[in-house]
């Protein structure tokens, strides 16, 4: 019965996905391709996107040292000894701040946008797969 | 065993749900749909409702309100005698449209003189407007405003989602153009802000009347700057000119030598949010100037005759609006007050004299309304929903006050899961505008008796959404009781008649994926009226497609022809065929070509003395938009 409760849970939590929750998991699907699934991100957002990258199934930490990916949304300047770690960003503004960030999901123009830096993604060694080829471009412009 | 089985059920469910399986341009397109705007500030409970959504607009190349308003059902767009363009109710007619309201944001565009705006607005330009939103049949308390058959909310884009600027350049047929602008960013304290300048011209083919020319132009310049911080405040200031010809005008033969209006509608708004206590004081100025000249000349009210004419007014517009809402489990409760002025200052220079003071009427209304809507949540999946709203009139003249009432009751329900019912009962009021009350110096003569025209509406609509499709049903059944017209003796008058319309539509709509649909919808009016002034059936066909980096958009709508025995004029069936292609060349430049009414058969609007005349002419437009983060 409590795997059935368990199961009937899950279901009502993600039919009932909300705005959030899709940012939530495609964020979690581009940090997956900067680095690899189980891995440890920070980020700079202090709404509730923690949480709600958690629930994904990512591994949040609370200092950016430990963590393999940076997230940023805002102009916060990161601490220096996590400059050389690969960001993803929030807003395409911060492709241009942080020579660092590989990929921004962003809104522009009323709709919601990816892209990915191919001569950043080069410097970390970072492959995409062929279904994100089209948010590929050569830069920031 | 059982439990395994269903177990094992629930858990093969599981690669079904929205985040087991879906790729990343999946991913995107669902949250795009998640976070449209429109589903936002759609509000179910304010009546039946048609939504523009940002993807449509943009698809549609819709530049000004025409382009969204020319195919709404149980109405027909048409320019009146005086060049404005106005949305005529299904079978009958009326000179301006005081049954629609419009609004950008939360600001109501409202005539101090005329009532209804939309013969001002009607080519307002689009292009920082998000989404559209039109509530048809119901009384929309939820707005706060004086009662319309037809609500027209516009909202603008949001600044955190433009992320950039972007310049617009479209040339056409009858060197008609377009020239825009938009910018957006965000201050250091955290202030999102939105500039948008438009300036639109658009020329029309001369037409002739007994051996003279009667120009038609229209020539519009929209200013519109939004400061907001998200939670906290929303700062509007706009100001939108127009000028357009008169078309005939109000001249005896319809041979005028000059017939000209402009207009200039400037406000500021702002609205404040205290938790859940929503304020919004707006203030408006409309300048209204109307010349016409005619060779033949021009019989007042009076039975004095002109041959110039030359009137012009300068109104005011203050709104102050306080609205809450609180839920109590199963309870919601929405209430509010509203204090509204219209003032006028009156202009009236008649062959070169000045007859200002012959202004005999009030020249201003307040009005003071208190409103509350009760919705009871009788289940999960059925809402029950009271309305009622007092209002106080105080006309500037005679102390005459008028205390009015409009109420609602109304049930949304989904009957299953996929069928969604709504019904509503509705009485309301259109109070007569200043221009009716007022007599001046004009053809037609006002009257300081008229009394409100009662409003009674009974709707209902089935709408049954599948994944892929969805269908449509819809009846409205409208009591208009007493309505205002001008008699023989060119006077507002309340004609005491009873006039019922029973409202018929049925649509259709198909998506074969997120970026390719097809709409069709068809509606048709009967009514009690010896003749029908305006189609009283019509529908269109839309086509929304995308081919890697094209857009295509095309789109069909008819209205039925009929016979104006007023007018003693035939109009024959309308046929406007619009097609529009979006090549978007890279991440900053567009390129778009669009053609309206290609066939040169849309509807034709009868006017009085001369001959049915288009409102849409035929017109191919090429565009390109840069945009720049």
């Amino acid at each position: 019965m409590i795997k059935i409760i368990t199961v009937l849970l899950i279901l009502s939590l993600t039919l009932n996905a909300s705005e959030k929750e899709y940012a939530a998991k495609i964020i979690k699907n581009l940090v997956e391709v900067i680095d690899s699934s189980n891995t440890s991100v920070w980020t700079d957002d202090d709404s509730d996107m923690t949480g709600l990258l958690e629930r994904k199934q990512l591994h949040v930490v609370k200092t950016c040292k430990n963590a393999k990916v940076l997230i940023l949304s805002s102009d916060k300047s990161i601490p220096k000894h996590c400059i050389d770690k690969p960001i993803l960003v929030l807003d395409y503004a911060l492709l241009e701040k942080h020579s660092n960030a590989v990929s921004a999901f962003f809104w522009q123009k009323g709709r919601p946008n990816i892209v990915f830096i191919k001569k950043r993604l080069q410097r970390f060694s970072i492959s995409l797969p062929s279904t994100y080829d089209k948010y590929l471009e050569e830069q920031i412009w | 065993m059982k439990k395994h089985i269903l177990y094992n059920i629930l858990l093969a469910l599981l690669p079904l749900n929205i985040w087991a399986v879906e790729d990343i341009d999946a991913l995107l397109n669902h949250y795009e749909e998640e976070s449209a705007l429109d589903l936002k500030t759609k509000m179910d409970s304010s009546g039946h409702n048609i939504v523009y959504t940002r993807d449509e607009l943009d698809k549609m190349q819709a530049h000004t309100l025409k382009d969204v308003i020319k195919s709404i059902r149980q109405l027909t767009m048409m320019d009146n005698e005086f060049g404005a363009t106005e949305l005529q109710r299904a079978g009958a007619y009326c000179a301006n449209s005081a049954c629609v309201r419009v609004y950008v944001n939360d600001q109501e565009m409202t005539s101090g003189f005329f009532g209804g705006a939309l013969g001002i607005f009607s080519n307002y330009d689009l292009g920082h407007i998000d989404h559209i939103q039109i509530y048809l049949g119901g009384n929309a308390i939820e707005f706060g405003n004086e009662y319309g058959f037809i609500t027209i909310k516009m909202y603008t884009k949001d600044p955190d989602r433009e992320k950039g600027s972007s310049v617009g350049l479209s040339y056409g047929t009858n060197d008609s153009y377009r020239v825009n602008a938009l910018t957006t960013g965000k201050l250091d304290n955290n202030i999102g802000y939105l500039l948008y300048a438009s300036k639109l011209k658009n020329n029309k083919d001369t037409l002739e009347h007994k051996g003279y020319d009667v120009p038609r132009y229209s020539d519009n310049l929209n200013l519109f700057a939004t400061f907001k911080r998200e939670n906290d405040f929303i700062f509007e200031v706009s100001r939108y000119e127009r000028n357009h010809d008169g078309l005939t005008g109000f001249g005896d033969q319809k041979t005028p030598t000059r017939s000209d209006r402009e207009s200039v509608y400037q406000y500021l708004s702002l609205t404040k949010y205290f938790d859940t206590v929503k304020l919004q004081i707006s203030y408006a100025q409309e300048e209204l100037g109307i010349i016409n000249n005619d060779y033949n000349g021009i019989t007042l009210y009076d039975g004095s005759f002109t041959t110039e004419h030359d009137i012009g007014f300068d109104n005011e517009i203050l709104r102050m609006n306080v609205k809450d809402s609180k839920v109590f489990g199963k309870h919601r409760f929405f209430y509010g007050v509203e204090y509204q002025h219209k003032g006028i200052k009156p202009s009236f220079n008649i062959d070169g004299v000045n007859r200002s003071n012959e202004l005999d009427g009030p020249d201003g209304l307040d009005l003071y309304s208190v409103f509350l809507e009760y919705q009871y949540k009788f289940s999960e999946d059925t809402v029950l929903l009271a309305t009622g709203k007092l209002e106080r009139y105080d006309q500037h003249y005679n102390d005459r006050t008028d205390n009015l009432s409009q109420s609602r009751l109304g049930i949304i329900s989904n009957l299953s899961e996929n069928l969604l019912f709504k019904g509503f009962i509705s009485e309301n009021y259109i109070y007569p505008s200043l221009e009716q009350l007022s007599i001046t110096p004009r053809p037609v003569k006002g009257n300081v008796d008229l009394t409100p025209t009662d409003i009674d509406t009974i709707s209902a609509e089935f709408t049954y959404k599948a994944e892929q499709y969805q269908f449509g049903l819809g009846y409205l059944k409208m009591y208009t009781i007493d309505p205002i017209k001008i008699n023989a003796d060119k006077t507002y008058v309340n004609r005491k008649i009873e006039a019922i319309f029973d409202d018929f539509f049925v649509n259709y709509s198909y998506s074969f994926n997120k970026d390719n649909k097809v709409m069709l919808e068809y509606f048709w009016t009967d009514h009690n009226r010896p003749f029908n002034q305006s189609p009283s059936a019509g529908g269109h066909i839309k086509l929304f497609n995308t081919y890697e980096d094209f857009d295509f958009y095309t789109e069909f709508i008819y209205r039925e022809g009929y016979t104006h025995k007023v007018f003693d004029m035939e109009v024959d069936d309308g046929y406007d065929l619009t097609a529009a292609i979006t090549y978007h060349m890279d991440s900053t430049t567009t390129v778009s070509l669009k053609g309206q009414n290609l066939l040169d058969k849309a509807i034709l609007a009868p006017i009085r003395g001369l001959y049915p005349v288009g409102t849409l002419d035929k017109r191919v437009m090429l565009n390109v938009e840069w945009f720049f983060r």
